[in-house]
């Protein structure tokens, strides 16, 4: 139940999440002198409350906004993983797997006839891999990923090589398949003031040293420097407009105990992932009445997932899977280039050895469901000190069906809550096929003396505000601010007009800083 | 019923059988124990004991095939047009089960590796 409004003093901008996208424009807005406030509609996530366990991890993805993205059937595709709701949002779990996209991922369209095209090249975004990339610290090595776009070397050696990733590689060795250390924003020194990984394999579970680049450590830190506000339990319901539409004059939210807030503010930054396309359809007024900035319909089109595939052994050699860090230690690009001729059009990579604890989503038990009983005590145990694995994570084709609606049903404030409708296509159920046939052939080179594979999954979620050069066929310019509603800008993956086929976080820190420096130069909106 | 009402009072542990020593009672052991039931409503006490002692009348090789049915959807009748898939429900019980056998610092000792936190939990789960 909603209580009466409450007026909160007017601020220079208001930012909605608090992720990676969110804290970033937070801190340069704040670094600039602008008042900021920044809305989540999670929980209060601090650096000590990242407990070392895989249960505590989970809290990390689930709940919050993500029960309000209710899934049609059949559900084959679930978001839950790729998410999370309090501070932080979901990168406050990321594994900090950090890629460039390459050139080709901006012109699926052009190049291909399928999926979109960035209004941006590789060329446009590149200075701003290469900024964030210093001052946050990243570990790597620019010559070994022979597959790079060019740009600066990283500032950090890279990522140490455990026995998992050394028998790993063997594997891809035999196959001449190249490898490099993973690239990563872990510190594999001190970075500034701040230390350097343990490799205790507790990512997913929020790095409280701050080791890994999270948002608590990294752009939530700079905002708070700079006298930005953070409210957590905030729920924005709708971004408000003056009577033409033209212009936002803030945001409307609901807080912990139910009391209605008006927010107002000169810029309007969502940067909330899934709640983003949900937030912008109950906009909906007379000037906008599809919902805001959705005259041609194009606010929830696009929703894209990472498909992924694991490949998994069991070694003779002693592989101590528990170390490391959760997202794995080795890459290789080696089969990244868009080719049709393949069987399937779509990019991929391999990720080589993640760290494993036994229980959770991506434990050790996990990956064997059919082994239950007395015969899974024996198997785990073997498992704890045996057992590696290699990650495809690929490309999907962006398209319109896979998309982000309005439902008729209601959260507990008596909002609509967003309806996600996405299925893989025959296309990613090729490069499965593919991969699956490759990972085995790799593992078994390893001298895997057992190999099976997971399911068919997914992470990440990207789309359903893309950005584009062409009004009539995207929801922002290159930059994320709205076609119709100037002072209105997005921020985050669901600008990614593709997905490309690597992790997108570190593209998430680049699009949010060309995006925020043209905001300040143009300031005001 | 809350699925770690039920992993608390053993079911899922059907589906976990592991060397691993922890005070977990299912209602039968509980009430010969003297034990209250704090967080168990009535009926979910009656609920459980009629599964468990189902279950554990059956023979080895009768409990297995329940479970693989479980697991691969096959299982006749289930009725999930109120809950969840076979499979769904096998899979939530043998992570849970899973969870309390091996994902503590006790479990990790059994499996002979360490736990290594950055932050130790103050509770098992």
């Amino acid at each position: 139940m909603v209580t009466p409004m409450a007026q909160n003093t007017h601020v220079d901008a208001v930012v909605v999440g608090s992720g990676a996208a969110g804290a970033l424009v937070a801190a340069k807005l704040a670094a600039k002198g602008k008042k900021v406030v920044i809305l989540e509609s999670g929980r209060s996530v601090k650096s000590e409350d990242m407990i070392s366990s895989d249960i505590n991890a989970r809290s990390l993805h689930w709940g919050g906004g993500m029960a309000e993205l209710a899934l049609t059937s059949p559900v084959t595709i679930r978001t839950y993983f790729s998410s999370g709701s309090q501070t932080g949002g979901t990168a406050a779990h990321h594994y900090a797997a950090w890629f460039r996209l390459h050139d080709e991922d901006f012109h699926m369209k052009s190049t291909f006839g399928q999926g979109n095209d960035w209004p941006i090249g590789y060329a446009d975004l590149r200075p701003y891999y290469d900024r964030i990339q210093e001052e946050v610290g990243m570990a790597g090595d620019a010559k070994a990923e022979v597959w790079r776009p060019p740009g600066a070397p990283y500032p950090m050696p890279g990522l140490p090589t455990f026995q998992a990733a050394q028998v790993l590689k063997r594997g891809f060795d035999k196959l001449g398949l190249r490898t490099a250390p993973l690239p990563v924003a872990i510190n594999t020194q001190q970075y500034k003031d701040r230390p350097a990984c343990l490799y205790d394999g507790w990512c997913d579970a929020g790095c409280p040293i701050g080791a890994l680049a999270n948002p608590q450590w990294i752009y939530l830190r700079e905002a708070f420097a700079h006298k930005a506000t953070l409210l957590n339990d905030a729920r924005v319901t709708r971004v408000l407009t003056t009577a033409n539409g033209k212009h936002a004059t803030g945001v409307e939210y609901v807080d912990a105990t139910g009391t209605k807030h008006v927010q107002n503010a000169d810029l309007v930054v969502l940067a909330a992932l899934t709640q983003t396309p949900r937030i912008m359809f109950n906009s909906a007024t007379s000037a906008h009445p599809n919902g805001l900035s959705n005259r041609n319909g194009m606010v929830g089109k696009y929703i894209l997932v990472h498909p992924t595939l694991n490949v998994y052994g069991l070694f003779e050699d002693e592989t101590d899977p528990y170390q490391g860090v959760s997202i794995g230690l080795m890459v290789s690009q080696d089969d990244y280039e868009k080719d049709p001729k393949k069987g399937y059009l779509a990019s991929y990579q391999w990720l080589l050895a993640p760290a494993v604890k036994p229980n959770g989503l991506n434990g050790l038990a996990g990956s064997r469901p059919d082994i239950y009983g007395a015969a899974l005590d024996p198997w785990m145990k073997r498992a704890a000190k045996h057992f590696s694995y290699i990650q495809m994570v690929g490309e999907m084709i962006a398209r319109p069906e896979n998309r982000i609606e309005i439902s008729s049903d209601k959260d507990e404030f008596g909002l609509p809550i967003s309806r996600l409708t996405i299925a893989f296509s025959d296309n990613e159920r090729a490069l499965y096929n593919h991969a699956s046939t490759v990972g085995k052939s790799i593992l078994n080179a390893a001298a895997a003396t057992e190999v099976w594979t997971s399911p068919f999954v997914n992470q990440h979620f990207m789309g359903g505000t893309i950005m584009g050069s062409d009004p009539g066929t995207s929801v922002t310019d290159s930059y994320g601010i709205t076609h119709e509603v100037p002072n209105v800008m997005i921020a985050g993956n669901t600008l990614f007009p593709t997905s490309a086929g690597v992790n997108p976080t570190f593209t998430t820190h680049a699009v949010a800083l060309r995006g925020v420096e043209h905001v300040l130069a143009h300031w005001p909106a | 019923m809350d699925r770690r009402h039920l992993l608390q009072a053993g079911v899922a542990s059907l589906a976990v059988a592991a060397a691993v020593p922890f005070s977990l009672f299912d209602p039968r052991e509980a009430r010969a124990q003297g034990m209250p039931f704090k967080v168990l409503s009535p009926d979910e006490v009656t609920t459980i004991e009629a599964v468990n002692g189902a279950f554990a009348s059956l023979s080895p090789d009768a409990q297995h095939a329940v479970i693989e049915a479980l697991r691969t959807g096959t299982i006749k009748p289930w009725d999930s047009s109120g809950g969840v898939a076979a499979p769904v429900f096998y899979g939530m019980m043998r992570n849970d089960g899973v969870d309390v056998v091996y994902g503590s610092v006790e479990g990790f000792k059994n499996l002979d590796i360490p736990y290594m936190p950055h932050i130790m939990p103050k509770a098992t789960w």
